[in-house]
């Protein structure tokens, strides 16, 4: 399918996909609310969905409708066209007879009609964020999804109910149902929709695990053995394969680094003290010594607050990447399967010509699920770039800010140091 | 002895004891060291006194003057210790250091003097002071034993931290108004090849504290004012002990930490070289963290080489005092015993007063040299010890100068491309 002949839709901003009429029909007129929104019988084979949900008509070739649609969908939102807005904060804990786990408040704010209510505020644990996930993974395989934070954390190393893992985890939260609603496509979604909304979520579809494997099934029918992957998609590969590489060895280094930091600390604890207790039995030496013991404290709580940092916003952004990293990976295997299962029908279509019965409608539906792919693949990529480009700023400006901040408080506080040895000297008048 | 009527006499500033007349005699005149009846009692400057004579008020004056500060002015004797070499034979091999004398004392047959010494010419002068001058404190020298195979005795920073000590010994020595005139001294500083002709240093140590303590006297009550002299010490070596020992962990972990740097730097480096927008940003990390681990090295460097070596100065500093406190003791203790002896024996005919009142001069002189020996120290620790703290905060304030200019030259290359960039999130 190439992108030749594209015919320009009046643009009118951002509006849900079930808003904008399909170009084949006359009417100008808000689709239903439900999903099923065109004549659920009217979508022939279910093979093909579109990314975002609604059914295409197969009948005709590749349908241009779903093209400037999507086209029109990825188009980077705007602010002043956000109409959905989420938080998640205010986390609380839950003790039953059964176990203890933390909740979340999630926030909505949004004018889109698809919501009943322009506001909501529920409360959510991990374990539904995970499940949206993979809801979310079930149902848009084509698109990328944004990571959660892990799930799993070693008990008796990390303390699941402190401040700092719960303040961490919110933050990874937050991040994750913002980068959700800021997607064109993710939004929509009615699980989404499901989570943001309703009181109690009926987590209906069992275990996400057995989704998973159902949605692989539904879309690799045998494994089918990829050509070569097309150089665009080749060369995210590789980037992503680099990209990991470096995030893992910068991880690494800086959890030995925090170590080391946490070592120092110790040591400048004791160190401060001593030329305190020192001064205690000199006259003359007392308040230059008693200003190393100040200055060594200060130092001590600069770096104790550098160290905090690192530990929780530097790390937590990094990790966030590598499970991103990972999920860019699978969509990107997801594609070769697609495209695998495209050529091999295709060369057994052109194997079997001479035939009477042609199965072209089979190997055009993989054809469009291959284009419908691959542009998904691509807008999601360059929001990615996007995001990640922002994200890294962000980490990389807040990471010079707070070591500004300690270099700056450390000064002051050795320059503190100077008139205390100065003025005696001056009234000593010595020469040796 | 009380030091109630010192005679004045005319200043003429610094001169050297055996220029001095002595009040009693008519002449000005070199006194000869033949005319010491009596060996026993022996003045620290090495001048045999008169002791026929009550407690002899020159000695007192000459001491008074020669305790004077020196004041900048009248210095007359000057000493360096430079330029080490190595030196190799088929025996061993060792480091010389050049050690240059400029002087305008008569004591010296020339104004100036060039001679290389090694460590154990050092030894030797010290110990030969410690046995000549036993009531006064030898500045002390750098440890002499350095375990090899741990210690590079050969490395520049080894080499180096030696010869400042080594420096600061010989300056401290010829600052000392009677330390400065001693004859071995004279002789380290002068002599073309040093003739060690007393034997083992030991044996000399040895043979000194015989000569002071005859029999072990049991000591009394210190005195007030070197009882808390005492006090002091026993504070303060605790003190600087804790502090050497965590500034070496310190030394050790900001080394750690330096290695850890230098992994991390390129690794953004390397990561930028396949990024487009990011990759200024990220090599200006990369620059960044290098320039902090060059500022953190030259920190840890001056600690290790400026810093803990002054305060193991004052350790061995700390034990020569206290040695020196525990001397006089032993001086005092001996004249209390034949004191007490004597009172006891008052009842015979033949009272041994010289033999106690030698031993009384002896404690009054020790107590003398050692008051002023003590606020010679003080006046060297105070100053000392602010050097090194000025030091200190002079390195820490480069340090941290440093480090935030190289992260504060990170901001632009982050914001430049943000307002290029216009995007709102």
């Amino acid at each position: 399918m190439s992108a030749g002949t594209l015919r320009s839709l009046a643009s009118s901003g951002q509006r849900a996909l079930q808003d904008i009429s399909h170009p084949l029909s006359a009417e100008e007129s808000a689709l239903s609310r439900s999903p099923d929104v065109l004549n659920p019988s009217s979508a022939g084979e279910r093979d093909l969905i579109l990314a975002n949900g609604t059914p295409v008509d197969t009948s005709s070739p590749a349908s241009s409708s779903s093209l400037l649609n999507r086209l029109q969908l990825d188009d980077d939102l705007d602010g002043e066209t956000r109409d959905l807005f989420v938080t998640v904060d205010d986390p609380k804990k839950h003790v039953s007879t059964m176990e203890t786990y933390i909740t979340y408040r999630v926030c909505t704010k949004t004018t889109r009609t698809e919501f009943d209510l322009p506001e909501y505020s529920v409360r959510r644990r991990y374990q539904d964020f995970d499940w949206l996930r993979n809801k979310l993974e079930e149902s848009q395989p084509t698109h990328l999804i944004p990571p959660l934070p892990e799930k799993f954390v070693v008990k008796g190393v990390v303390d699941r109910f402190s401040e700092e893992f719960v303040e961490t985890r919110r933050k990874a939260l937050d991040k994750f149902l913002k980068r959700v609603a800021d997607h064109p496509v993710l939004s929509f979604n009615e699980q989404f929709n499901a989570f943001l909304s309703a009181k109690d979520l009926n987590k209906r579809q069992g275990m996400a695990l057995l989704t998973k494997m159902g949605e692989s099934v539904k879309y690799v029918t045998g494994g089918y053995k990829l050509r070569a992957r097309p150089v665009e998609f080749a060369a995210m590969g590789e980037y992503l394969d680099v990209f990991t590489l470096k995030l893992g060895t910068i991880d690494r280094i800086a959890q030995r680094i925090i170590k080391e930091q946490s070592e120092f600390l110790m040591e400048l604890r004791e160190y401060g003290p001593v030329y305190s207790s020192w001064s205690s039995f000199e006259e003359d030496l007392h308040d230059p010594l008693e200003g190393v013991s100040g200055c060594v404290s200060n130092c001590s709580s600069a770096l104790e607050e550098l160290t905090e940092d690192m530990s929780e916003d530097f790390l937590p952004v990094l990790r966030e990447y590598v499970l991103y990293i990972e999920s860019m990976k699978n969509v990107l295997k997801k594609r070769d399967q697609v495209q695998a299962e495209y050529e091999t029908k295709l060369e057994a279509v052109v194997f079997r010509e001479d035939k009477k019965t042609p199965v072209s409608s089979d190997v055009e539906k993989c054809q469009d699920r291959v284009e419908c792919f691959n542009a998904d693949l691509k807008a999601d990529w360059d929001r990615w770039q996007n995001n990640k480009r922002q994200d890294f700023r962000q980490l990389l400006t807040g990471m010079a800010d707070r070591n500004i901040q300690y270099y700056e408080k450390c000064l002051a506080a050795w320059e503190s140091l100077i008139p205390l040895l100065q003025d005696k000297q001056d009234t000593k008048g010595e020469t040796n």
